[in-house]
C-alpha cells in the first residue's frame, strides 16, 4: 500500500530525501537556476539580468 | 553531499578536493557547483575518454545508484507515482509541483537503465544518459524550489495555523 501526501511536514520529508539524493545542500534554486534558458516571466528576466550585469560583467547593481 | 568514490563527506564550491580520497571534483556544466549528479555525469564524461577505470567508475554509479534505491523504498516511488497521492487541500496546491517531480524521477531512473546499458557495452547509450541525469537534476531542483517556496507562502501567511501544521484532508 502507498503512502499518502497528507502534511506539509511530509513534503518537506521528501524534498529533504531528494535533496540526499542529488546533494545540493537545501540549494535547488541554484540548479533551477540553471536549468531555465527561457525569459517568459519577471523572475527569469530579472534571474537574467543579474547573471549578465553582476557574474558576467562584474558590475554592482542595485537591487541585484 | 558525500563524495561518491569514497563517501567522504564534501562541502564547497569546485574545485573541490575530496580528503578521503584526494580526488578533486569539478564542476561540470550545465549542472552548477558539485553535488551527486555533478559527480557521476563527470565520472561518466571521464569513462567515456577512458580516463577512469571501469571499476572505479562503477564505485561511484554503484553509491549514486544505492541512493536512488533508498528513496525508492522509502516513498514507493515502484508502486505508484507521487502525484496522485496528494490529499484534498494539497491536491489544489501542489498538483504542479509533484506532477513535475514524478516526471524528473523517471528520467532519473531511465538515466539509470541507461547508464547500466553502457557499461553492458552498448556505448551508444553515453550521451541519452547524460540527458536523462541532466534533466533529472533539473526537474528535482526547479519542482523542490517551487515546492519550497510554496510552503514558505503557506507559513508566512499562516494559511496554516489551521492548514501549515495539521493534516489537510
Amino acid at each position: 500500500m502507498t503512502q499518502t501526501i497528507s502534511q506539509h511536514a511530509q513534503i518537506q520529508e521528501l524534498v529533504s530525501d531528494l535533496d540526499q539524493l542529488v546533494g545540493v545542500d537545501g540549494n535547488f534554486w541554484e540548479g533551477r537556476k540553471a536549468q531555465s534558458h527561457d525569459l517568459s516571466t519577471p523572475h527569469q528576466l530579472r534571474d537574467f539580468c543579474r547573471d549578465i550585469l553582476v557574474d558576467v560583467f562584474g558590475l554592482e547593481v542595485q537591487g541585484l | 553531499m558525500i563524495c561518491l568514490g569514497c563517501r567522504e563527506k564534501i562541502k564547497g564550491n569546485p574545485p573541490l578536493k575530496c580528503s578521503g580520497c584526494g580526488h578533486t571534483h569539478q564542476a561540470r556544466p550545465p549542472v552548477v557547483g558539485i553535488n551527486h549528479v555533478s559527480q557521476l555525469l563527470s565520472a561518466l564524461d571521464s569513462l567515456a575518454v577512458e580516463e577512469i577505470p571501469l571499476e572505479d567508475f562503477e564505485v561511484i554509479f554503484d553509491t549514486f545508484v544505492e541512493k536512488m534505491e533508498t528513496l525508492q523504498r522509502k516513498w514507493a516511488l515502484d508502486q505508484s507515482f507521487l502525484s496522485p497521492r496528494l490529499s484534498g487541500a494539497l491536491q489544489e496546491r501542489f498538483t504542479k509541483q509533484f506532477a513535475e517531480l514524478d516526471e524528473a524521477l523517471q528520467l532519473g531512473y531511465q538515466g539509470v537503465e541507461l547508464v547500466e546499458a553502457v557499461l553492458a557495452g552498448e556505448i551508444e547509450h553515453f550521451d541519452a544518459a547524460e540527458e536523462c541525469l541532466v534533466g533529472f537534476f533539473r526537474g528535482v531542483c526547479a519542482a523542490s524550489a517551487s515546492l519550497l517556496d510554496q510552503l514558505d507562502v503557506l507559513k508566512q501567511n499562516d494559511l496554516g495555523g489551521q492548514l501549515y501544521n495539521l493534516p489537510s484532508v
